[in-house]
């Protein structure tokens, strides 16, 4: 790896932790737990346009540990990763298979960030009453995914990777 | 804009549409009677959403103390690290729920009116 990748690598691991951190003081007024902004998905659909699947799928891993041991708990990312696998699956196929662009990715990012939390929530409560919030779950995570996506497209066009 | 993002457009419009359709529909759905604690599928316990109560939860896996007042209820505390059950707003129309990832139980208002003891 080039030191020149590490560095933003390392960078973009470190504001992604801040990004975790703000997320966890964030609580939206909505009443409905797992609805957030998903600033930390920024760094991995920057990083999967700028490099590849592999780099962004290892600092999102890196990312979910380390946030979760620091503001977290054990059970939390367990949680967050079965969000984070199928939503990334899910942009890694809608960059690689069908081109889509940073913001479409990022949309079905947060959307399917969403629907795996959900999918994990049964398989764990053996019950499906989670899905009665999942409509409005999947909105939000279009909402979110969007500006998300919006702002990486900004960051991209302006060179900063 | 190519044609995969078109596609893509579209269908993302059509899943808001529907999941906006599901939620206008959750907004008119009626209040409910009873609410029922389940673990692991399994049923608990089961009150009157019309009660008060304030009832300590106790399973092997921690505590969660659900309260009835109101016509609504809700998770007041709970002794798991992340909190979630008790972030939830209060529930009161029938599908709503609660649920405690940690501890593996969900709280949800049902519609009959058969609340036993």
């Amino acid at each position: 790896m080039r030191s020149n990748k590490l560095t933003k690598l390392a960078l973009l691991l470190a504001l992604a932790l801040i990004f975790s951190y703000i997320e966890s003081l964030i609580l939206f007024p909505l009443g409905i737990p797992g609805m957030k902004l998903g600033l930390a998905n920024l760094m991995t659909v920057l990083v999967l346009y700028a490099y590849d699947a592999k780099t962004a799928f290892g600092l999102n891993a890196m990312r979910i540990v380390i946030a979760g041991f620091l503001f977290g708990n054990l059970f939390g990312i367990t949680y967050s990763f079965a969000g984070a696998i199928v939503s990334f699956l899910m942009m890694v196929f809608c960059k690689k298979v069908c081109k889509l662009p940073i913001v479409v990715t990022s949309i079905a990012g947060g959307v399917f960030h969403n629907v795996g939390q959900v999918l994990f929530a049964c398989m764990l409560l053996e019950s499906f009453v989670m899905f009665y919030y999942l409509p409005a779950l999947m909105i939000s995570g279009m909402i979110t995914g969007f500006l998300i996506g919006l702002l990486g497209k900004i960051l991209f066009r302006r060179g900063l990777l | 804009m190519n044609r995969q993002t078109k596609i893509a457009a579209m269908l993302i419009a059509c899943i808001l549409i529907v999941c906006t359709g599901f939620v206008i529909m959750q907004f008119h759905r009626t209040t409910g009677n009873v609410v029922v604690v389940e673990q692991n599928g399994e049923e608990l316990y089961r009150f009157s959403l019309g009660d008060t109560i304030e009832k300590r939860i106790e399973t092997e896996l921690g505590y969660n103390t659900l309260i009835i007042r109101d016509g609504q209820a809700f998770v007041q505390s709970a002794d798991c690290a992340g909190q979630d059950c008790v972030h939830f707003a209060p529930i009161r129309q029938t599908g709503q729920s609660i649920v405690c990832l940690p501890h593996r139980i969900t709280i949800t208002v049902r519609g009959g009116n058969d609340a036993e003891q």
